[in-house]
């Protein structure tokens, strides 16, 4: 009766994993397809309206790796933060039983 | 003969007498002096109790207020989640904090084992709420940091593009091309794996946001394959990243 109801949440829980992974999945998809239209329907309007940027410098682009690695860091840290959240989180303690 | 009998027997009657209210003050002495100790013992040991209780109850409730208070930080320093979003799961975090904070003050005036015991109840009910809600606001912040990421990468991609088109153009004059043409090419798919990690995380976000769980235990395995596909896009963005200076070494100074 206990592995029935153990192998049910498994089962369950694997369709609940699943079904998280197509929806999102889908909505990637979704966001990609209606990003991919912005980007064909600017093109006209960019020749018109904006001014021409001025050219990057080698120095400027090498900054930007620098900014990148910083950001990476601090999201690296912000990633293990939600991680041990989760998990921690997952620990229920029940006081006074 | 028989006087000195009969004092005899009149000397064990008041001896038998005497010892049997001697037997039972002693008996009723060392009652109440066992009542009493017994009743000393359960004192001592309900407010032991009490004390145990409350300290596991206090131990919980500032575990909860200082996940919630970093939970809360961490939404607040979101920039790229919408206002609407941040100040729905702020809400719930506040009123988290709330509870958590009538239950101390509660606490602090429980006398008895059974009050401790109620607040310990209304405590465990409040976890779920708790833990979905801090779940969500690291999560939503993981997220957010990448987009922030993600909106560089796409930054840095299109001052790469700039800078391939006027090394292309200054060239064409002269012997033209050279590294540009396969620069660009690796650009182009960069800029497709970077738009397809911004729709992934727009697609995180919006599950995040749109889960409504009031069962914890049902929503980790949520938010843990969540995790697993933020972990993913970090290792995409790490990948683009090493792509984008590849491109950036080809096209030289």
């Amino acid at each position: 009766m206990d592995s029935q109801g153990t192998s049910k949440t498994k089962i369950i829980a694997g369709a609940v994993v699943a079904i998280v992974v197509l929806v999102i999945i889908a909505g990637a998809v979704y966001a990609l397809v209606s990003s991919n239209q912005q980007q064909a329907a600017q093109p006209s309007n960019q020749g018109q309206n904006q001014p021409k940027p001025e050219t990057v410098s080698q120095q400027s682009l090498q900054q930007d790796f620098t900014d990148l690695d910083a950001a990476i860091k601090k999201s690296q840290g912000y990633h293990a933060d939600a991680k041990a959240a989760v998990e921690d989180q997952a620990k229920r303690i029940k006081v006074g039983q | 003969m028989k006087q000195g009998l009969f004092f005899e027997a009149n000397q064990l009657r008041t001896f038998v007498f005497r010892a049997a209210i001697a037997a039972i003050v002693v008996i009723m002495g060392t009652h109440s002096i066992v009542t009493g100790l017994s009743a000393h013992a359960q004192a001592v040991t309900q407010n032991n109790q009490l004390q145990s209780l409350l300290s596991n109850l206090n131990k919980e409730i500032d575990r909860r207020e200082d996940a919630t208070t970093k939970a809360q930080e961490a939404l607040n320093s979101s920039t790229t989640i919408s206002q609407q979003a941040k100040s729905d799961v702020s809400k719930n975090l506040g009123e988290v904090k709330t509870s958590l904070a009538t239950t101390s003050d509660q606490a602090k005036k429980t006398t008895t084992v059974q009050g401790a015991q109620d607040l310990a109840t209304g405590l465990n009910g409040g976890y779920d709420k708790f833990a979905i809600n801090n779940a969500k606001a690291q999560l939503l912040k993981d997220s957010d940091s990448q987009q922030g990421i993600q909106q560089q990468l796409s930054a840095t991609a299109t001052n790469l593009q700039e800078k391939i088109d006027s090394q292309s153009s200054s060239q064409s004059g002269s012997s033209g091309g050279g590294d540009s043409g396969s620069a660009e090419e690796m650009l182009t798919n960069l800029i497709n794996l970077i738009t397809a990690i911004g729709a992934i995380l727009a697609s995180i976000v919006a599950l995040v946001l749109a889960l409504v769980a009031g069962n914890f235990a049902e929503a980790a395995a949520i938010f843990l394959t969540i995790l697993g596909q933020l972990a993913t896009n970090l290792a995409s963005i790490l990948n683009v990243q090493s792509g984008l200076q590849v491109v950036l070494s080809m096209v030289g100074s």
